[in-house]
């Protein structure tokens, strides 16, 4: 459903893509993980298009695109198959949890404002904030926030939603709501690409894990695998130390 | 010196009938330089090659001149250079017969426009890149997220600024007087000056500003509320 094809990318000397490819299939659950600076939050923006390749494409439901273009048509048409959770939310500070979702539907996709506030409706009440609706973003909590990012994703009904490390700026007691949102929509069937330093997490709910490091992707495979038998000595290193916690858990 | 009482009385209820006038010129010029300087903030905050340079030499010509020169020139070039243009494109349309309060729009406009531009500007500027994307991530386009998302937040940002231009405008208003535009100013000039009591003239207008100032001030300190309520908000807070 979703193809990636050797994405490079550097900033200046600093080349952190050297050649990454992934396939995500219907209804599967991505697991990027890696140290910070390996490049897993380049790889998403550049499918999302924040940022321009040097080199790369992706296929997306059927729809061959170079990573390299330029052209804001052609970025939009692709954005509108797809969604994204940022790691600080962005939510438009300046409208409602409502509006937040709505916005999506009434001006990218011109759809009547009854129609489109049902959908909103549905999928606020989805992520268990159905009695926020008239909120702004200042008056929701970090947790509260990336839930209504969550429902303003899902309400474009997008092919995959890339989600940016979403929880990596939460307080620890707010992770588990949403953890247990993107659990659900895991359950779902929901197609994810999730770039996240939550172990647990890519264990129990990805379908499929991704291990990159310096630029490239090192191993990749069922969840199981990667975490009880890694094949590469890097990934071993990597998850002995975020896996180091459970041995005292006894 | 005797205060005549008895003429400030007379002159006063006579002098705040120009009032519709002056706030008539504020009122248009403003409307006129908003969007102008909405369009100049956005080619400046893009950047746009050409034109940004084009803008900003524009902001500092104005900036950099008194604003009665700016009417000197405008009252007394543009009629000419507008009736010889008329007349090359065989029009017999009269350009001394056109009201003078239309230069006087005109001119008071100008450097409301740049102090708009350069306020609207720095509202951009604190709006920061993830807004942006987040319109992006919906599908929206660039333009449909600057209108939706980042320009209302500029224009809150900026509201500290809009009622300054606001309140300066009114004060510049009393230069229209120049161009033969009759306002509150120009009336207690005339009323002063046909029976030599400009000091009581003068006092009139003193409060009819003063009061007229405080009351557009208040207007915007309601509409600067109204729409910066995204940032303190309806309910109680509930950071946490």
């Amino acid at each position: 459903m979703l193809s990636v094809r050797d994405v490079h990318k550097s900033f200046g000397d600093n080349h952190v893509l050297k050649g990454v490819s992934f396939d995500v299939g219907e209804g599967d659950v991505v697991a990027v993980l890696g140290a910070s600076g390996s490049g897993k939050t380049t790889l998403l923006r550049c499918l999302e298009f924040f940022e321009h390749a040097d080199s790369g494409s992706m296929e997306i439901d059927g729809l061959q695109v170079d990573l390299t273009t330029h052209s804001a048509r052609l970025s939009r048409s692709i954005r509108q198959k797809t969604a994204f959770v940022f790691q600080n939310y962005n939510l438009f500070n300046n409208k409602t949890a409502l509006e937040n979702v709505m916005l999506g539907l009434t001006v990218a996709r011109k759809m009547d404002r009854a129609s489109a506030r049902k959908i909103a409706v549905a999928a606020l009440t989805k992520v268990g904030l159905g009695e926020r609706l008239d909120y702004y973003p200042c008056e929701l909590s970090g947790g509260q926030q990336q839930r209504v990012g969550i429902a303003r994703a899902l309400a474009v009904n997008p092919k995959v939603i890339f989600f940016d490390e979403p929880t990596s700026a939460l307080d620890p007691e707010l992770v588990g709501e949403v953890l247990g949102t993107i659990r659900q929509l895991a359950a779902e069937g929901t197609t994810m690409v999730v770039v996240t330093h939550e172990m647990s997490f890519a264990r129990d709910v990805a379908t499929k894990v991704i291990y990159m490091d310096g630029g490239v992707i090192v191993e990749q495979g069922r969840p199981d695998k990667i975490f009880t038998r890694p094949e590469n000595e890097r990934t071993r290193r990597f998850l002995a130390r975020y896996l180091q916690d459970f041995d005292y858990n006894i | 010196m005797r205060v005549d009482l008895e003429f400030i009385r007379q002159a006063l209820p006579d002098i705040a009938k120009y009032i519709p006038v002056t706030l008539l010129l504020v009122v248009v010029s403003f409307f006129l330089s908003f969007p102008a300087g909405a369009l100049f903030a956005w080619i400046n905050y893009k950047k746009i090659r050409g034109l940004s340079p084009l803008v900003r030499a524009y902001m500092s010509l104005i900036r950099g001149t008194p604003v009665i020169l700016q009417i000197y020139v405008i009252y007394n070039v543009t009629p000419y250079l507008l009736a010889s243009l008329l007349e090359h494109m065989g029009s017999s349309f009269n350009v001394y017969r056109l009201n003078t309060i239309w230069y006087a729009f005109f001119a008071l406009s100008l450097s409301s426009t740049v102090t708009i531009a350069e306020a609207l500007r720095a509202g951009m500027e604190t709006v920061g890149r993830g807004q942006f994307e987040g319109g992006l991530s919906v599908g929206m386009s660039g333009p449909q997220t600057m209108w939706h998302i980042v320009f209302p937040q500029a224009l809150t940002a900026a509201m500290p600024v809009m009622g300054n231009v606001v309140v300066e405008l009114t004060k510049a208003t009393s230069l229209a007087f120049t161009m033969a535009v009759t306002e509150i100013t120009g009336r207690a000039k005339i009323l002063g000056g046909s029976v030599l009591r400009y000091f009581e003239a003068y006092i009139c207008v003193f409060v009819l500003y003063i009061v007229i100032i405080a009351l557009l001030e208040q207007l915007f300190k309601r509409f600067e509320k109204r729409i910066s309520v995204y940032r303190t908000g309806r309910h109680s807070r509930a950071k946490a």
